[in-house]
């Protein structure tokens, strides 16, 4: 199987359309360790051992969760500590900072990413609660329904007009879990 | 740029570039970090010292109910079976040894009330678990545990052994 770089998902849609579903989906194939920052302690996710922070340098294998109001001190031991692996970062607008780009150990979680061998996947409710920086970095962005109207206030998004497309098919489905990924071409 | 869909499952299922973990002047000075040793070390779990294994935690737990059986139910299966009046004639005669009927109690009235006290025995000697009861209490207790990555703290287990152990001894004083 052909090696790729590693990529920043971003996952965007309404509570109740299936984004925490398409996760698991997707965790079943991934080849490496993941963990979930696991902010709403999703019972989706219950079956998975919770971690402590301390212990996330010892995560080698399978799928972990971890959960802590002390979102610094994650991101920073995940900076430290966390080579080779996906890093879900459910519900990210409860802790993301608008000023992300601004606030140092979440830039060097952006930046180092690739260095250390990660993957991340940021979930959110709407395209409009997004960050500018992380949708600069991002690579692809996974559209379900959401509850908000696409307009020209969100032309920071990447590849417009692909992102349009996209949340036009989507919002037009009849089918509620239907979702798309495109690219955003970071 | 044209629109694409993207398998971001079949992306994401394509392998990448490993990297060692980066030495610093941090990770040498950090008493967990062996940078002879593979990726990984004692299980995330067991690494922890702040909780008990599932198993024995079930076990403590149910260990600890038994107490609190020993504690409190024998009070109250004395107050359910045996009336105070019962329990006067049962002291008057004990207080004779237990082996001769009082005088100033009709003898229907002494039998009814010792009877009452057996079964009050015989109730008592019921409370303590039987190791199957425990087995049927430790298998779900596990089990749940398990699933909600819940423990009992060190610290919590040696109270509740400490109130087991206790409890069967000041139980009696609770009977009057």
């Amino acid at each position: 199987m052909s090696e790729r770089l590693n990529v920043i998902n971003l996952v965007v849609g309404a509570p109740g359309h299936g984004k925490t579903t398409k996760i698991l989906e997707l965790l079943k194939r991934y080849p490496r360790k993941i963990l979930i920052y696991d902010i709403n302690k999703e019972k989706a996710y219950s079956d998975f051992p919770l971690i402590e922070l301390k212990d996330i340098r010892f995560h080698s294998h399978g799928i972990a969760r971890v959960f802590t109001p002390d979102t610094r001190a994650l991101v920073d031991a995940i900076d430290k500590h966390y080579y080779n692996g996906l890093v879900v970062f459910e519900d990210a607008t409860k802790y993301l900072p608008s000023g992300v780009a601004n606030v140092f150990s979440w830039r060097s979680i952006f930046t180092n990413y690739r260095h250390r061998n990660r993957d991340y996947i940021f979930t959110f409710h709407s395209l409009n609660r997004i960050p500018p920086f992380v949708y600069e970095m991002s690579n692809y962005i996974t559209l379900f329904k959401t509850k908000e109207q696409f307009d020209g206030s969100l032309k920071k998004v990447p590849n417009f007009s692909v992102v349009q497309t996209a949340y036009n098919k989507v919002q037009k489905a009849k089918d509620k879990f239907y979702n798309v990924t495109v690219s955003t071409g970071a | 740029m044209e629109f694409k869909e993207i398998d971001l499952a079949e992306e994401l299922a394509k392998e990448t570039a490993s990297v060692e973990p980066e030495i610093t002047a941090e990770t040498i000075a950090d008493p967990f970090f062996d940078p002879g040793a593979p990726e990984g070390g004692p299980d995330p779990i067991s690494s922890s010292e702040s909780s008990t294994t599932p198993d024995v935690s079930a076990k403590v737990t149910v260990s600890f109910l038994e107490g609190l059986s020993l504690l409190l139910l024998p009070r109250f299966l004395k107050n359910k079976m045996i009336t105070p009046t019962q329990s006067e004639i049962i002291d008057k005669i004990e207080v004779l040894g237990g082996e001769q009927l009082i005088d100033d109690v009709a003898v229907e009235e002494q039998m009814t009330a010792l009877k009452a006290r057996d079964r009050f025995r015989e109730a008592v000697r019921g409370i303590p678990f039987s190791e199957e009861e425990k087995a049927m209490l430790e298998d779900p207790l596990k089990r749940i545990f398990e699933k909600h990555s819940m423990s009992v703290s060190p610290e919590f287990a040696l109270i509740m052994a400490v109130a087991v152990i206790f409890s069967g001894r000041i139980a009696p004083a609770f009977i009057k």
